[in-house]
């Protein structure tokens, strides 16, 4: 015998918004989608910005770089803020782990003095990068055009305060709880001639007035070469030294950092795309940029993986250059 | 490395994972980095007076942050599952939604806009760091307000084009005026935020 | 003039801990039930010990944590380890 439950089903007017449905026809679209075409206020705006009087609030005009629609950038990710939270909350899971792990059995407090002292040397000080590399991207957030670009550099820059607290922890499990290595640490980034060439261009960076300009100086030429060396030679020669252990300190950093070359890369290539004004510009800009990107790390590399090592990191983002239709100024095609 | 030292207090771990990573610039002058602090005539003669009282890391943030949002979303599935606009108290209700969408939510993205700017113009980290959290924060109303709406979006009308009847319609110019003027003064003094339910 | 310290919460399974365990601490506290939220406030000062809801919900539990049941608070915050208090400092 069969019994019929009834259902109730009710047909809806319209399957998503109305930009949606002029971008994309009337369909559903995705989460991300819905939280980042269109958002942003873009005309009447009520009042200039005391801070910028000759341009508008949301203005696409703070940088040289021009676009029909910004929105034409997206992120291969599809970060909105609920997927964004979620795949750090897992990724934090399990370097939660790792620390914890490491702070129990006094994994780094065990490693010979000398290799304490190169970590601390070498590696604790990017913490400050970090901070600059968090004010950089927040800077971006403000004066970028578009939900979908406003967003990445939100994340990016909330992500970079993130490693450099997990740097910092790496400082406080060497100084054993207390502040005193991180004390040193600053005192290297401050005064050690291996940190003055990238201190210099953190620096720099943070007077850039133009974002997209900024956005290649940060998060792709000095991002491009830093966290190759750092957290992958480095991290490699550390391993053949005997300190092992810390790689899984640092593993957050690599993960994070194959997935910020994928949104980094894919903005890119619409951007260059979309004029030859706009490959012309960042072409310019990767000319001045670069080589004062691998400059500054240079006396950091000497110090901490020799210098063929960070040749080979330049090889790489110069093949990374390539890809894109760029030439890289350090190394021939 | 391996003499006896004080264990930090969780105020000053928290210090040295926040306002500590920052420095005092000499290959650059400070009033370059941070052009806007002087504008407006407030003066800040030790920015580590403020301390944040939410002493919440990165990595905490991620954690809770990311509990609630799954919550949240099982939420809004349940409600378009269950087609629980056909359950509501009040009609009126769906009013209040349009007027909320349309009048607020691109506050929300205003004010998102707003705290990244100050997140990068304070030259005090503590003050920074608490201004993109207030940031992403406020990008987080915007998109769950849309996706708790999204559904109703379907059902009735005035919801459709919220973003761009924000800018247009003269009844909205009210609360586009407010953001916009919070938004277009210089950053010291930062937009308004309201009563501290950014958590919700 | 009353100067009422308040914390609402989600009306849910998980934030039944804290309100008993907010009640037990704060005898002069007042509890309001709303539609999904539920509403303590006190004269002054308002705190949240840690001991307190552990015993009461049967786990370690992280102050922090109460960040994800509420929804509103008023009153200056001091949070340490061991509890989340809110006062008003005057």
């Amino acid at each position: 015998m069969s019994v019929e439950i009834k259902t109730n089903t009710v047909e809806t007017l319209r399957h998503t918004y109305g930009n949606l449905q002029r971008r994309f026809g009337d369909k559903p679209a995705s989460r991300y989608q819905e939280a980042s075409y269109d958002i942003e206020a873009t005309t009447n705006f009520h009042y200039r910005p005391l801070w910028d009087p000759h341009r508008q609030l949301n203005d696409p005009s703070r940088t040289a770089i021009r676009m029909v629609d910004w929105h034409a950038v997206t992120d291969p990710r599809q970060y909105f803020y609920g997927a964004y939270v979620q795949t750090r909350a897992r990724m934090q899971e399990a370097t939660e782990h790792a620390y914890s792990f490491c702070e129990k059995r006094g994994l780094l407090s065990r490693l010979p003095e000398a290799l304490q002292q190169k970590i601390l040397r070498c590696l604790v000080p990017l913490r400050h990068a970090e901070m600059g590399a968090n004010m950089n991207n927040s800077g971006i957030a403000g004066d970028c055009i578009a939900g979908t670009m406003t967003q990445l550099h939100i994340y990016q820059a909330m992500d970079r305060l993130g490693i450099g607290q997990y740097l910092s922890r790496i400082g406080l499990l060497l100084g054993e709880g207390s502040g005193s290595a991180l004390d040193q640490a600053k005192a290297y980034w401050m005064d050690d001639p291996i940190w003055q060439g990238l201190r210099r261009y953190v620096e720099d960076s943070l007077v850039i007035k133009d974002w997209f300009e900024l956005a290649l100086a940060q998060n792709l030429l000095l991002d491009g070469m830093s966290y190759p060396l750092m957290y992958q030679r480095f991290d490699q020669q550390l391993g053949e030294e005997g300190a092992a252990d810390l790689s899984m300190l640092t593993e957050f950093m690599r993960d994070w950092y194959a997935e910020s070359t994928r949104w980094v890369d894919a903005m890119l290539k619409v951007v260059l795309a979309e004029s030859a004004e706009n490959r012309e510009q960042i072409q310019a800009w990767v000319d001045t940029w670069e080589p004062r990107a691998y400059a500054a790390l240079q006396p950091l590399a000497e110090a901490a993986t020799g210098q063929a090592a960070l040749d080979e990191v330049r090889a790489a983002l110069a093949a990374r250059l390539h890809k894109l239709g760029l030439r890289s100024p350090g190394v021939a095609a | 490395m391996t003499t006896q030292k004080k264990k930090l207090s969780l105020k000053d771990k928290y210090q040295y994972l926040t306002r500590d990573m920052a420095w005092e610039p000499s290959y650059q002058k400070k009033a370059d980095i941070f052009p806007d602090e002087d504008f407006e005539g407030i003066k800040i003669t030790d920015w580590d007076k403020w301390e944040d009282p939410f002493r919440l890391t990165m990595d905490a943030y991620w954690k809770y942050q990311a509990e609630k949002e799954k919550k949240l979303y099982a939420i809004f599935d349940a409600f378009a599952q269950n087609n629980g606009h056909q359950n509501i108290s009040d009609a009126r209700y769906v009013n209040a939604l349009k007027l909320f969408l349309t009048g607020v939510s691109p506050l929300e993205y205003g004010a998102f806009q707003g705290y990244s700017r100050a997140g990068r113009q304070f030259s005090g980290a503590g003050a920074r760091v608490a201004c993109q959290m207030q940031a992403i924060d406020e990008l987080r109303h915007v998109q769950t307000q849309i996706h708790a709406m999204s559904h109703y979006n379907k059902h009735f009308n005035g919801l459709h084009d919220f973003a761009h009847m924000h800018d247009r319609v003269w009844f909205l110019s009210v609360p586009k005026s407010f953001f916009d003027d919070a938004r277009s003064a210089r950053s010291s003094s930062s937009p308004p935020s309201r009563s501290p339910s950014s958590t919700c | 003039m009353k100067q009422l310290a308040f914390i609402v919460f989600q009306d849910n399974d998980n934030a039944r801990y804290l309100v008993d365990a907010i009640t037990q601490d704060n005898p002069h506290a007042e509890v309001q039930y709303q539609p999904a939220m539920i509403r303590i406030q006190a004269e002054k000062r308002l705190e949240i010990r840690r001991a307190t809801v552990e015993e009461m919900i049967g786990r370690e539990w992280d102050v922090q944590e109460m960040l994800i049941d509420v929804i509103s608070i008023g009153g200056n915050v001091a949070e340490d380890d061991d509890s989340f208090v809110l006062e008003w400092k005057n």
